[in-house]
C-alpha cells in the first residue's frame, strides 16, 4: 500500500513558503485506481509529484505528514534507495508524451536505460525484455521502432512507449498525470484500453490525476475531489457519478457541455481558484458557492458528511451537503 | 427560375459571411536528404458555406488538416490555384487573388483566436497595446482617446475589466487571457471568427465560462464562427454544421445534429464512439487494439482503418454523395 498520511506541502512563492497542499490523506491500493480530480491550481500534480518526491527538485518542501510505502516512509528513504523506488515500485506516466521522450536518444536506448537501472539483466537479456515490454503495450514491430527516435513517432505511440517504460521496472504502482489529454479522442480511447488492460492484468494500484470526468468513469473504482490544497469529497465512481454531495463536486460535473443540451447555457464557477496563500478561512470554495452561508466560515473535517453506502464509504467536506446530495 | 427562388438566393447571399469553394492545398516536401519530391495532400476540394449567427466546425485528428484549413481560409497561407474554379469569399468580396494592401485592408472582417492563451499573447505589451493593436492598423483615423475609449467597451464586452489595460498577460489567469485574444479578434468588427481550438488548453470549468461567452458574443453581434475542435462534445455544444476531416479530405459534412445522431462515414462513426463516457455504468470491456494508424495511397484514404472495407474502396475517388459523406458504403439509416 502507498499511504499518505496527512501531508502538507510547501512552494516557494515570492521568496516566501507558502503552504499549498494542507493535511492530504490518501491510500493507493494494489489493484485499484484512484482518481485525483480538480481544476488547474488545486494541488493534484504536487500531491501526484510527492509520491516519488519530485516536487523538491523545483523548491517543494514537506512540512508535515509522511507518505509510507509498504510501511516505509519515503522521507527517510537514503537516497539510493529512493532513487530504486523511482521508476522501480513506484513509476510515472507523464502528461506530454511529446516532451517526456528525450529527441536525441533512440527508443531502445531510453528503454535499455531503464530496464539496466532496475533490473540485473544482461545486455541481451534486456534487449529482450525491452521487445517484451513493447509487444505489452501493442507496438509489434519492436526491434525497428527502438532503432527509431521520438520525432517519428505520433503520440499515441509515443504514450505507448512512456507506458512501456514505466512497466520496465515492474511497478507495484503507477502514477498517471493526465495520461490522456494530449492525445486525440480516437487514439485516447486505446490508451485508456491499454491503461486498464495492464492495471488489471498485473493487479497495480494507480493514481491517476485528471480533470476530466469522462476518463475517470472510464477508469477508476474510487475518487478524489480536490480543491484548493485539500481533499473535499472522496467517494466510489459510482457514488461520486450517481450523488455528488460537495457543490464543488456538482458545479464541476455540470459545467461540462455533456451536461447540457445543444446550445444550452453552460453552468460555469465563477471565478478561479485560489492561489496557495489565498485560501478562505473556513470552506476554501466558499466565495465561488452559491450555497455558501455563515456556516461555511467554519473549517470542517473531510468526514463532516459522511454515509456507508453499498460502494464504500462516501465523505465530504460541507457543512451543507446533506442537502446537497444526489 | 421563378421570383421566390431568386429571393431566396438573394437573402442567401445577405446573410453569408463565408464561402469557401473547391479549396485545396498540396505542400511539397523537397526534403533536404531526399531525392525525391513528395506531394502531400493537406486540404483536398474543400467547399462550404457560413452564414451569420451561426457557427460551422470542423472536427479531425491532428494531422488531417484542420488548422491548415483555418490559415488558408484566413489567407495566411496561399491555396493551390490550379483549379481555377476555387474561390474563397469573405462576405461578399473574393479573396482567393487579393494581395497586399487590398488584402489588408478586408482583412478586418476575418480574425483568428488562437488555442494556447499562454503563447498567443506578446509578454512584453500590455493588453491597451495588444487590443489596441489592431484599431492602428485598420483604424488609424481614431485618436488616442477614441482608442482607449473602444479598448475599454470590448474588453467589457469580453468580462474583462479596466483595470487590466496597463497590465501584462502572465498577471492574468489562463481564461482572462483567453477573454483578451476573443477581444482583440474582436476589437475592429469583424463579421467572421476563426478559432483554431479555442478552449481545449482550458480547464473544464473555465472552458465552460469561454463557450458561453462566445456564444452570448454571437448573439449580440450576428457573428459568423469557424470553429475548429477535436473534442466533440464542446463541438455538439456550440455548432450548426459540422465536417469531419481525415487525412486532408472531408469525409463528411453537415448540420450536427443529423451527423452525430446519424453518422454516414465510419470514419465519424469510430470518432464518435470514441467519445469519453458519461457514467461508469457505460464502460465496455474495450481491449485495446492496434490497428493501422496508416493513410491509403490510393482510393479512399480511411481503407486501411476502416473496418467495412471492401475492394471498390481501393479505387473510390473521394467524391462526396448528395448528404455530403464521401463513402461508398455509407452506414445508412440507423433506427
Amino acid at each position: 500500500m502507498l499511504d499518505i498520511q496527512h501531508l502538507s506541502l510547501a512552494i516557494p512563492l515570492e521568496g516566501q513558503a507558502v503552504l499549498a497542499v494542507s493535511d492530504l490523506s490518501l491510500q493507493l491500493q494494489a489493484g485499484k485506481v484512484l482518481a485525483l480530480v480538480g481544476e488547474s491550481g488545486c494541488g493534484k500534480s504536487l500531491t501526484a509529484q510527492s509520491l516519488l518526491r519530485l516536487g523538491e527538485f523545483q523548491g517543494v518542501s514537506k512540512v508535515a505528514g509522511d507518505i509510507l510505502l509498504h510501511n516505509q516512509s519515503l522521507f527517510s528513504m537514503p537516497d539510493k534507495q529512493l532513487r530504486q523506488v523511482r521508476g522501480g515500485s513506484v513509476a510515472m506516466i507523464f502528461q506530454e508524451p511529446m516532451t517526456a521522450l528525450n529527441p536525441v536518444f533512440s527508443i531502445g536506448s531510453q528503454i535499455l536505460e531503464v530496464i539496466q537501472l532496475h533490473t540485473n539483466l544482461d545486455k541481451k537479456e534486456a534487449q529482450q525484455r525491452a521487445l517484451t515490454l513493447l509487444a505489452d503495450v501493442g507496438l509489434q514491430n519492436g526491434e525497428s521502432l527502438m532503432a527509431q527516435y521520438p520525432d517519428a513517432l505520433s503520440g499515441g505511440m509515443r504514450q505507448r512507449i512512456l507506458i512501456a517504460m514505466a512497466m520496465a521496472g515492474n511497478p507495484a504502482f503507477i502514477i498517471a498525470d493526465e495520461p490522456t489529454t494530449a492525445l486525440d479522442v480516437s487514439v485516447q480511447k486505446r490508451i485508456i484500453a491499454l491503461l486498464r488492460s495492464l492495471q488489471q492484468d498485473k493487479g497495480l494500484g494507480m493514481l491517476l490525476v485528471t480533470h476530466d470526468f469522462g476518463l475517470v468513469a472510464e477508469m477508476a473504482d474510487d475518487v478524489a475531489v480536490m480543491y484548493a490544497g485539500e481533499i473535499i469529497e472522496q467517494a466510489s465512481v459510482n457514488d461520486i457519478f450517481d450523488k455528488p454531495a460537495h457543490p464543488y463536486t456538482k458545479a464541476l460535473m455540470n459545467c461540462r457541455p455533456e451536461a447540457v443540451g445543444q446550445g444550452g447555457q453552460l453552468t460555469v464557477i465563477p471565478g478561479n481558484v485560489p492561489a496557495p496563500g489565498a485560501w478562505a478561512k473556513g470552506c476554501r470554495f466558499q466565495k465561488r458557492c452559491e450555497f455558501a452561508t455563515k456556516e461555511c466560515e467554519i473549517h470542517v473535517s473531510l468526514d463532516h458528511w459522511r454515509e456507508d453506502t453499498e460502494h464504500g464509504t462516501h465523505v465530504a467536506r460541507c457543512v451543507h451537503a446533506q442537502r446537497h446530495v444526489g | 427560375m421563378n421570383k421566390g427562388m431568386n429571393n431566396m438566393i438573394e437573402n442567401d447571399m445577405k446573410t453569408r459571411a463565408l464561402k469557401v469553394k473547391g479549396l485545396r492545398k498540396t505542400f511539397q516536401n523537397n526534403g533536404f536528404l531526399l531525392k525525391k519530391s513528395k506531394a502531400n495532400i493537406a486540404v483536398s476540394n474543400m467547399n462550404f458555406e457560413l452564414h451569420k449567427g451561426k457557427t460551422l466546425a470542423i472536427v479531425g485528428e491532428s494531422g488531417s488538416g484542420k488548422s491548415t484549413t483555418a490559415r488558408l481560409v484566413m489567407r495566411l497561407l496561399d491555396a493551390d490555384t490550379a483549379s481555377d474554379d476555387s474561390e474563397i469569399i469573405w462576405g461578399e468580396t473574393s479573396v482567393q487573388s487579393l494581395k497586399g494592401k487590398k488584402l489588408r485592408q478586408q482583412r478586418k472582417s476575418i480574425q483568428m483566436v488562437f488555442q494556447d492563451p499562454f503563447a498567443s499573447l506578446n509578454p512584453k505589451m500590455t493588453i491597451a497595446d495588444t487590443v489596441g493593436e489592431g484599431l492602428r492598423v485598420h483604424y488609424p483615423a481614431l485618436t488616442a482617446a477614441q482608442r482607449r475609449e473602444k479598448i475599454i467597451e470590448t474588453l467589457a464586452l469580453c468580462g474583462i475589466g479596466e483595470e487590466a489595460l496597463k497590465r501584462y498577460p502572465h498577471q492574468f489567469s489562463g481564461g482572462q487571457r483567453q477573454r483578451i485574444g476573443i477581444a482583440r479578434a474582436l476589437i475592429v468588427e469583424p463579421d467572421i471568427l476563426v478559432l483554431d481550438e479555442p478552449v481545449s488548453a482550458l480547464d473544464v470549468s473555465v472552458q465552460a465560462q469561454i463557450l458561453n461567452l462566445l456564444k452570448e458574443l454571437q448573439n449580440k453581434k450576428e457573428l459568423a464562427y469557424l470553429f475548429i475542435s477535436h473534442d466533440l462534445s464542446v463541438v455538439q455544444h456550440i455548432a450548426d454544421q459540422v465536417l469531419v476531416m481525415f487525412a486532408g479530405f472531408v469525409v463528411e459534412q453537415g448540420d450536427v445534429h443529423t451527423v452525430f445522431n446519424n453518422p454516414q462515414h465510419p470514419y465519424t462513426k469510430s470518432l464518435l464512439d470514441a467519445r469519453p463516457i458519461a457514467h461508469p455504468n457505460q464502460r465496455t470491456d474495450i481491449r485495446d487494439v492496434q490497428n493501422d494508424e496508416g493513410i491509403a495511397e490510393q482510393g479512399c484514404v480511411f481503407a486501411l482503418r476502416c473496418p467495412f472495407v471492401q475492394n471498390e474502396c481501393t479505387t473510390f475517388d473521394m467524391q462526396p454523395n448528395q448528404n455530403g459523406c464521401a463513402c461508398l458504403f455509407p452506414l445508412g439509416q440507423v433506427s
